[in-house]
């Protein structure tokens, strides 16, 4: 089987550093990112199967960055985490193109439930 | 170099030029002494020269008159031509004795030669002109002789034409004889000064003489031979006369022979004249000479003085200019060499110490390229002010930062925006630390993979601790704000 290919974007590092190694250890392919315009850029290079996109980045901010994604790849599932829990930044969130919200601080069992929904993992 | 050495090299041209200036002007003066003292030696061997030729015009003037009276014929102009030579003779004595003071050696070597010319000369004019009353009565006896010759002659000669009619070959001879004899007797025995020797005027006298003696025998053998025929009483009465007419002519012939004596006397007082006029001639030719070149050799070595003066007095004025330009230039090469290296600094240093008092305490005093005290004492300001700039920098860097720290806190508390954003940094915080710690639990895990995840916890939980501290001061500037609004 295809090793998938996860993309982190985030400019917390050390976050984005323990994030990549637990997903390693599930078997992911990970690659990261920590503004939005390297974001834009891997995306691009790598084409990756499933996006962790931070709300908060500098450069260009993760709803912006989500909308440029999904303008040109619109199969590419992307699940926004942000420490902005309030319905409005869902909202926002859905109109960039985003296919879930995760509010920090969350569990990764959490996480790993929605990627393998959106990578279609039993 | 050091700035005292410079002063002291300075000082030392300094003197340097000021001693060669004094010098210049010591050797100005001593030139213009030596011109003057030359110029006066020129005027003085100029004059002596001129009154040389003076000297010597008044002799030869004097030689004129001496040797006019000594032939003069006429008694009347004898008075004239010794008045003419004695006053000559005055100012040639007094001519002499202005050139006795002047004070050339070798002029006086010859000039004592001229005062024995001179001395011989003016005493046989004198003997010459001593006989002034004896020439007078001489011209005197001259004169009544003539006189009574040609009252003789007349006489004869009436006589004779007497006889002419009769003895007229004889007649016609002697009065030719008659008119000889006269010539012989009237004729001057000097007409021009063309005749020179003794021995020439001896022998002119001599035939003079022997022409008068053989015209008398040849007058008295005619009357012998031819009148001694006639026998009428006419004829004898006309030889008794011409008898005791030609005895009072031979006496006449006597007297003739005293006049000629006469000549003789005066003869040897012309040759003697003449013999100390040949030497005075020759030792004035000498003094001439000799006074010529001494002139022309005072004249050319004066020349030469006078052009080496000349020569001299360019090259001073050359030189003197060449030091007054070179000191001129080593002056500007010293005031630009002060400028620069001294007054420059100091006054670069001067502005520099305005400008920091100011508050400027960027501007540095640039370094001279010449390493003395003052380029070292210019590199210690320097860096002294560097250092007071450096820690004023810092306290404003200080100032600001506290400024601005405080600032960021007044807002913070003022902000509730901010404090969303310390509540999204501590959600951050606390997802890292969830992540790390899930992750410890892994047993996978590497020693690598678990010591990285123990850095990444500790950073974390330092921000965390920043963070409360944080939050613990910006609750303590709130309650002093508190503290002061209830105050007040």
């Amino acid at each position: 089987m295809k090793q998938q290919k996860i993309l982190i974007s985030d400019d917390e590092r050390d976050l984005v550093l323990m994030l990549k190694l637990r997903l390693e250890i599930e078997g992911f392919k990970v690659i990261e990112a920590y503004d939005g315009e390297e974001a834009l850029s891997q995306v691009h290079n790598e084409k990756p199967d499933l996006i962790l996109l931070d709300v908060m980045m500098p450069k260009i901010n993760g709803f912006e960055v989500c909308r440029k994604i999904k303008e040109k790849n619109k199969q590419i599932p992307i699940i926004m985490f942000t420490a902005k829990g309030q319905e409005k930044d869902k909202e926002m969130g859905k109109r960039a193109g985003a296919d879930d919200y995760v509010i920090k601080p969350f569990e990764f069992s959490d996480l790993m439930v929605l990627i393998k929904k959106y990578l279609n993992i039993l | 170099m050091k700035v005292s050495l410079r002063i002291k090299i300075l000082t030392v041209l300094g003197c340097f030029i000021v001693i060669i200036a004094i010098l210049g002007t010591f050797s100005w003066y001593q030139l213009a002494v030596i011109r003057q003292e030359v110029t006066e030696l020129s005027d003085q061997v100029y004059k002596a020269y001129q009154d040389s030729e003076d000297l010597k015009q008044y002799v030869n003037i004097c030689k004129n008159w001496a040797v006019r009276y000594t032939l003069e014929t006429d008694p009347d102009q004898l008075e004239t031509w010794k008045k003419n030579y004695e006053t000559n003779m005055a100012e040639s004595i007094a001519t002499y004795h202005k050139l006795k003071t002047y004070s050339n050696e070798r002029l006086q070597g010859l000039l004592g030669e001229v005062n024995q010319s001179l001395d011989a000369f003016s005493k046989s004019v004198n003997q010459v002109m001593g006989r002034h009353e004896d020439r007078l009565a001489q011209f005197q006896f001259k004169k009544d002789l003539t006189h009574e010759y040609q009252s003789i002659f007349r006489q004869i000669q009436s006589e004779l034409n007497l006889l002419r009619y009769r003895q007229r070959e004889a007649g016609d001879l002697l009065l030719r004889l008659l008119l000889k004899i006269e010539g012989a007797f009237t004729t001057p025995l000097l007409s021009s000064l063309e005749v020179k020797t003794e021995d020439e005027l001896q022998s002119l006298l001599s035939q003079r003489k022997k022409v008068f003696e053989l015209t008398m025998l040849e007058f008295d053998t005619v009357i012998k031979e031819t009148f001694p025929k006639l026998s009428d009483p006419d004829s004898k009465k006309f030889l008794r006369k011409i008898n005791t007419l030609g005895a009072r002519l031979k006496e006449l012939v006597l007297s003739k022979g005293q006049l000629y004596d006469m000549y003789e006397a005066d003869i040897k007082n012309i040759i003697f004249v003449w013999n100390s006029i040949d030497s005075l001639n020759s030792s004035f030719d000498k003094v001439s000479e000799s006074a010529g070149t001494l002139a022309a050799l005072v004249q050319k070595s004066l020349h030469d003085s006078i052009s080496m003066l000349q020569r001299f007095r360019k090259e001073s004025i050359f030189s003197f200019l060449m030091i007054a330009v070179i000191s001129l230039l080593f002056l500007v090469g010293v005031w630009v060499f002060v400028s620069k290296n001294i007054l420059y600094p100091l006054k670069n240093l001067e502005i520099t110490a305005r400008k920091i008092e100011e508050g400027d305490f960027e501007i540095r005093v640039p370094v001279p390229k010449m390493q003395d005290e003052l380029s070292s004492f210019i590199i210690i300001f320097n860096t002294m002010v560097d250092k007071l700039s450096r820690s004023r920098r810092q306290l404003e860097i200080a100032s600001t930062d506290l400024v601005r720290a405080y600032k960021s806190l007044k807002e913070e508390v003022q902000n509730p925006a901010l404090f969303t954003v310390l509540v999204y940094e501590l959600k951050s915080i606390l997802t890292i630390l969830e992540q790390g710690i899930e992750n410890l639990k892994i047993s996978k895990l590497s020693d690598s993979q678990r010591t990285e995840i123990h850095k990444v916890l500790h950073r974390t939980l330092r921000r965390l601790a920043h963070q409360i501290d944080h939050r613990l001061t910006l609750m303590k500037i709130n309650d002093e704000k508190e503290g002061t609004k209830k105050v007040v």
